[in-house]
């Protein structure tokens, strides 16, 4: 052998591996993408029937549509979303969107006596016992968070707890291309 | 305050890793002992200083502080307290806590056990450890810090450990896979060190041995204690799923087993120097693939770890780095060490060459169906699919079968080349083991079948190979050789355990109401009763079946109230020749319950096998030839090229 065919043969395993590395990024992105389903971005939201937690009157998807909202799903059994809270209710105060919770997959007294505990920023409360309204939005759990337009369309997805700097820097700018 | 010095701690940590990887390194370069001697001692404050990260984490856990996030998540009041503890390492955060605590614990055993090597080497090999754990360090502390606290709104409760985590096997199930996979990071700062001198010889062989069985027995055994885990926790009795991650821990076993096969033939004859460096590099990289895999996100599975895109590119970052840089080190540098030998025909050297040949496509044959479906998906943009069971059994037993047929040939070979009549008379022992093995099954099982009659000849075969030559030498064994025998005999075991329980299980599925039963091999297992029971964290609905009217089975179903979870846990009657294995199902209409009973013969055997394979790696460990340094070595060594 030459020795330049011995060096090729010992790049060999380097080579392999920038392969294999690139498969394992593309990987990486596509575990991203199920995420962030860019499928339920620009969708509408999904149709619903249920009733809200503090006045137990019924609430449809009908009652979501006409103002951006921002949509939090969250439990009391949920320790993230405790973590949470104050953000949500820091961004209630600001006044810029209105907030609607979704009760996912709790007690009611449980869930009545945490917002009574840390305080509702919520304009209304859905409760999706079941989680079939959480199944029908792609819920990988809690807490996540959507953006609607006025329309009713998803417009944003934000996976686990909400910090200011999400708020500042992503949802708030696209609040302002939404109005 | 005590997240907060545990925090601290794990900062010093990465300080001295990096302390460690710099003077190592620069002692290296410059050969000066001075610098040496300080990486040494850097080695043992970072031991020091990680174990009491670890311990201060632990403590808090201990003491139900839920304003640290990552014990809010993990654990509750109502736990036990052992589980508290092994809740630890429960998820990501503290788990690779414990992932840098076991890399400084092997810094400091190389530190310590090898400072009589030659300083150029030691050096080298304590540097690379160190570099590996500054990175491991940086990782845990920029994007998984354990310590992180959740205040002001300090939950009263934690959200409690995933239930299926509750259990003894999973206490030192992940320890011992992590003390594996790192062990193969010594081995893989030996082939570092080796690039980095160009000096491969026997003595270096000989020095990294013992390194390698150690990593081996650990990865061996946790394997092992996970697969038992699997069979008795999740109450469907299977033992492997040719899941992702099993996949993950499966590949390094391989490739390390390959190394251990690789470096004999390295140490006695000197041959494959170059391919043993690539194994040594390449085993730790699995690794790394591995944690990639399972903490990136990228692939589901029952054991992956919470999904964070910030800590899979970086751990992505990690593994290009290492194993990249490895990689380019050792296309840069293999071609100054060369081995020349020559051997004929059927000789140990062609054996241990099929070893690795086999090893190595069984680990290429399993990677490529663990990432066919990324690639499927991104080709097809956006559908999944999983290549399962069938896939990985269809390619991997062909393998192991013809790695056993020459496994068997390896007490008889000799070096450079074997003499004719005694791999006759090996082809014949065959023979005699194929016709028992046709009629066994008959005799114990009453049926046929020919992948139980094929492992059954080849283990044969090999039991008789191997006892037969410990017979021959028993006046004068060395460790090395028992050891190797005894590795042999257990591979045998699991394979016959492995056939036979893959081909004779019984399985029946039944709906039962108290006071009725079902009869599976002439056995009567009656329902007698169903009662709701209260444990410390759990409701369970255990059942009482009456086995024969002479022995009582308990299996469970238990509700973990604070995650939701059900769990399944299977009565297990253990026994040397066939477990009775019963579950409980879901409760139907009226009263009744879905069963499962299983009779599966020689599971043990596998779990057994796996077992005697660690131990018999421990005794090679104890071979004389590793305890003494020689001069004659160290001088080998110094003017070897």
């Amino acid at each position: 052998m030459t020795p330049r065919q011995t060096r090729l043969l010992l790049a060999c395993p380097l080579i392999a591996f920038a392969a294999l590395s690139f498969v394992l990024a593309i990987g990486f992105n596509l575990g991203r993408h199920d995420i962030h389903p860019s499928s339920l971005l620009g969708r509408s939201l999904p149709q619903f029937e249920l009733t809200t937690l503090l006045e137990s009157q019924s609430v449809s998807n009908e009652q979501v549509i006409g103002k951006a909202r921002l949509m939090n799903i969250w439990a009391s059994w949920c320790v993230a979303c405790r973590a949470e809270h104050n953000v949500l209710k820091q961004i209630a105060e600001a006044n810029e969107i209105s907030l609607i919770g979704i009760n996912y997959k709790d007690a009611r007294g449980d869930a009545v006596a945490w917002l009574y505990e840390l305080g509702n920023p919520f304009e209304f409360n859905i409760v999706d016992a079941n989680g079939d309204l959480g199944v029908d939005l792609g819920v990988y759990g809690a807490p996540e968070t959507f953006l609607v337009d006025p329309n009713g369309i998803i417009r944003y997805k934000h996976v686990g707890p909400l910090t200011e700097k999400d708020w500042l820097e992503e949802i708030r700018p696209l609040l302002a291309t939404l109005q | 305050m005590i997240p907060e010095l545990g925090h601290f701690a794990a900062i010093l940590g990465l300080a001295s890793a990096l302390g460690v990887a710099i003077t190592a390194f620069w002692g290296a370069f410059n050969a000066q002992d001075s610098w040496a001697n300080m990486a040494i001692r850097l080695a043992k404050l970072q031991f020091v200083v990680l174990a009491i990260a670890f311990l201060l984490l632990v403590a808090s856990f201990l003491q139900d502080d839920f304003s640290v996030l990552y014990v809010a998540n993990n654990s509750n009041t109502e736990l036990p307290w052992y589980y508290k503890i092994s809740a630890v390492w429960g998820a990501h955060e503290g788990s690779f806590l414990l992932w840098t605590l076991v890399t400084a614990s092997w810094t400091l055993a190389v530190a310590l056990r090898s400072k009589h090597l030659p300083l150029e080497l030691h050096s080298y090999v304590l540097g690379s450890m160190g570099f590996l754990n500054t990175a491991f360090l940086t990782f845990m502390l920029a994007s998984s810090n354990p310590f992180v606290r959740l205040v002001p709104n300090v939950p009263l409760q934690g959200a409690d450990l995933n239930p299926v985590l509750q259990d003894p096997g999973l206490i030192i199930h992940p320890p011992m896979l992590y003390i594996g996979y790192i062990g193969f990071a010594v081995a893989f700062s030996f082939g570092i060190a080796a690039l980095c001198t160009g000096k491969l010889d026997s003595a270096w062989a000989r020095w990294t041995r013992p390194w390698v069985n150690a990593a081996w027995v650990f990865l061996t055994v946790g394997i092992a204690l996970g697969s038992w885990w699997a069979y008795y926790e999740l109450g469907w009795g299977g033992w492997w799923f040719w899941d992702p991650v099993e996949n993950a821990s499966f590949m390094p076993w391989l490739a390390g087993t390959a190394l251990i096969h690789s470096l004999a033939a390295t140490e006695k004859r000197g041959a494959f120097k170059n391919w043993t460096i690539l194994l040594a590099l390449l085993t730790f990289s699995l690794c790394l693939i591995g944690a990639f895999l399972v903490r990136s996100g990228v692939l589901t599975s029952v054991h992956a770890f919470a999904v964070d895109p910030q800590r899979g590119l970086f751990l992505l970052g990690i593994l290009v780095v290492v194993t990249g840089g490895a990689l380019y080190l050792y296309s840069v540098r293999a071609s100054t060490i060369r081995s020349r030998i020559q051997y004929w025909g059927i000789s140990r050297e062609l054996l241990l060459l099929m070893n690795n040949a086999l090893l190595v496509l069984a680990v290429v044959t399993i990677m490529l169906g663990t990432l066919y479906p990324l690639g499927y998906e991104w080709f097809t943009g956006g559908d999944t699919m999983s290549v399962g069971g069938p896939y990985f059994n269809r390619m991997f037993i062909p393998l192991m079968i013809v790695l056993s047929f020459f496994l068997a040939l390896a007490p008889i070979a000799r070096w450079k080349t074997t003499p004719k009549e005694l791999i006759m008379r090996g082809l014949i022992l065959l023979a005699g083991s194929a016709i028992v093995s046709l009629i066994l099954p008959w005799i114990f099982w009453s049926s046929f079948n020919f992948g139980v009659s094929c492992a059954l000849a080849l283990a044969l075969w090999i039991a008789i190979t191997h006892v037969n030559s410990l017979w021959k030498q028993r006046h004068s064994l060395t460790m090395g050789n028992l050891g190797m025998a005894t590795a042999h005999l257990g591979f045998a075991m699991a394979i016959v355990g492995v056939a036979v329980t893959s081909a004779f299980s019984l399985e029946r599925d039944a709906r039962l109401t108290p006071g009725q039963s079902l009869d599976v091999n002439g056995k009567t297992y009656e329902l007698a009763e169903v009662t709701r029971s209260q444990g410390q964290n759990y409701i369970a609905d255990q059942a009482t079946f009456n086995v024969d009217g002479r022995l009582e089975m308990h299996p469970e179903r238990r509700n973990y109230p604070i995650r939701q979870t059900i769990t399944t846990e299977a009565a297990i009657k253990p026994g040397f020749f066939k477990d009775t294995y019963i579950s409980l199902g879901e409760p139907i209409a009226n009263g009744s319950w879905g069963v499962r009973i299983q009779e599966k013969p020689l599971v043990r055997w596998i779990w057994l096998g796996a077992f005697i394979m660690g131990a018999a790696a421990v005794v090679a460990c104890l071979d004389k030839r590793y305890r003494r340094l020689s001069r004659r070595d160290l001088l080998a060594h110094a003017t070897s090229q």
